[in-house]
């Protein structure tokens, strides 16, 4: 006996005995055992294997379904129990967490970050602060300042607060040059003698500085090129 | 070529599954009865002789839990097998952890199927019990499988947790052992 050289009909043998081929197949296998010797004992085989099926007691079908879980659009339960597990073939696993308990860990995760960056902008701008203090104690670089200087070349005294109840004066050290190192010290009147501040007094009246009423004409006192004003 | 028969169950249960979905629990009921008998037999030949109701029952309650997890790539009955298959590893293994001496291992030769022979009445049901004891547990699972229950060999791959080609050279392999045995 030869084997047979139709593997893929010789697949179909165990098909063609349970009778689950469409016509078209079943003609075929039919046709093919006819022909071959290997695959017609092959099929009295399978047939003798197939009659031998176990029999066996038909199952409580009551009994099964009643302990059956309802189907999901008759029972709430069962639709609660999937949000929390699922159950795939036999093996109950843990669904992943809520995504209102991941959204929780993401607010507490960037609350946290902006609350470090709130700290460390606290620390840096008043750390800055602090340091630009204490430096303007024995150095101030403000544009007022600086004009003075350039506008009085002379020492001078200047009351900035004006309108304020104690006003404070700015004392501009003679410049001798026009280096940024000028000493300022805020003082009170009542620092000075009676002479001292005579003395100013009439310095200021022989100074023919008065304020013009008339609006500076638009040149910019900085060029737009750089270098030092007018 | 079509396995029409096959085809045909699928449509069925698809459509008793969705009546059931809906509200109806006699689909159910009708699910349950197609499929029990064949569930009972195949946990026969899982060497399972002792509270097969009760496996079958454990098996239909695990597969309604889980409804919504079924995919249509294979059919209702494969997806049944599968389930009862691994409830029968999972109880083995757990009589193992009790000290029972079972087989859990697959590959070796299983003496589970000698229970049958007490449901096969005729001489010739007993030769073909003899064959069947012979072979290897996978091989029996396959052949039985492909054999009495018509399994495709896709089905059988999903049902033993193996590959098609696998499953095609275990058949044949026991289809050889078989008709050997026969023929002596």
């Amino acid at each position: 006996m030869t084997e047979c050289r139709s593997p893929e009909l010789q697949d179909l043998l165990p098909d063609y005995v349970a009778e689950s081929l469409d016509d078209v197949g079943a003609a075929r296998v039919a046709s093919h055992v006819a022909e071959c010797e290997w695959c017609a004992d092959d099929l009295a085989v399978l047939r003798l294997v197939r009659a031998s099926r176990p029999r066996v007691a038909v199952p409580d079908i009551a009994r099964i379904v009643a302990a059956l879980p309802h189907a999901p659009a008759s029972g709430p339960r069962l639709v609660r129990e999937r949000e929390r597990t699922s159950e795939v073939a036999g093996q109950r696993v843990l669904s992943p967490p809520s995504m209102h308990a991941r959204k929780g860990r993401g607010q507490v995760f960037g609350m946290s970050v902006w609350r470090l960056a709130a700290t460390l902008g606290v620390v840096i701008a008043g750390g800055t602060s602090l340091l630009v203090a204490r430096r303007g104690v024995t150095a101030v670089q403000s544009p007022a300042a600086s004009t003075m200087q350039v506008g009085e070349s002379a020492s001078a005294v200047a009351t900035l607060a004006s309108g304020a109840e104690r006003p404070e004066t700015v004392a501009v050290a003679p410049a001798r040059s026009l280096a940024p190192d000028v000493s300022v010290s805020y003082g009170d009147l009542g620092d000075y003698t009676e002479a001292e501040l005579q003395r100013m007094l009439d310095r200021l009246d022989q100074w023919d500085g008065a304020t013009n009423t008339e609006p500076l004409p638009g040149v910019p006192i900085t060029p737009p090129s750089g270098g030092t004003a007018p | 070529m079509i396995d029409a028969t096959q085809q045909e169950d699928a449509s069925v249960d698809g459509a008793l599954i969705e009546q059931w979905k809906a509200g109806d629990q006699r689909a159910a009921t009708a699910l349950v009865e197609r499929h029990a008998e064949a569930l009972a037999r195949f946990a026969g030949r899982l060497g399972v002789s002792d509270d097969v109701d009760e496996l079958v029952q454990d098996t239909f309650i695990r597969a309604f839990s889980a409804m919504d997890t079924f995919r249509a790539d294979s059919s209702l009955r494969t997806w049944l097998f599968t389930i009862e298959r691994r409830l029968v590893i999972d109880r083995r293994r757990a009589q193992a952890r009790r000290g029972h001496d079972v087989e859990i291992d697959d590959t070796h030769a299983a003496s589970g199927f000698d229970a049958l022979d007490t449901l096969m009445a005729d001489e010739a049901a007993q030769r073909v019990a003899g064959a069947m004891a012979r072979l290897t547990r996978m091989q029996r699972d396959v052949f039985t499988l492909r054999v009495q229950e018509g399994r495709s060999y896709k089905d059988i791959a999903d049902i033993l947790g193996s590959t098609e080609g696998a499953a095609r050279v275990h058949y044949h392999n026991a289809m050889r052992a078989v008709k050997e045995f026969l023929h002596d």
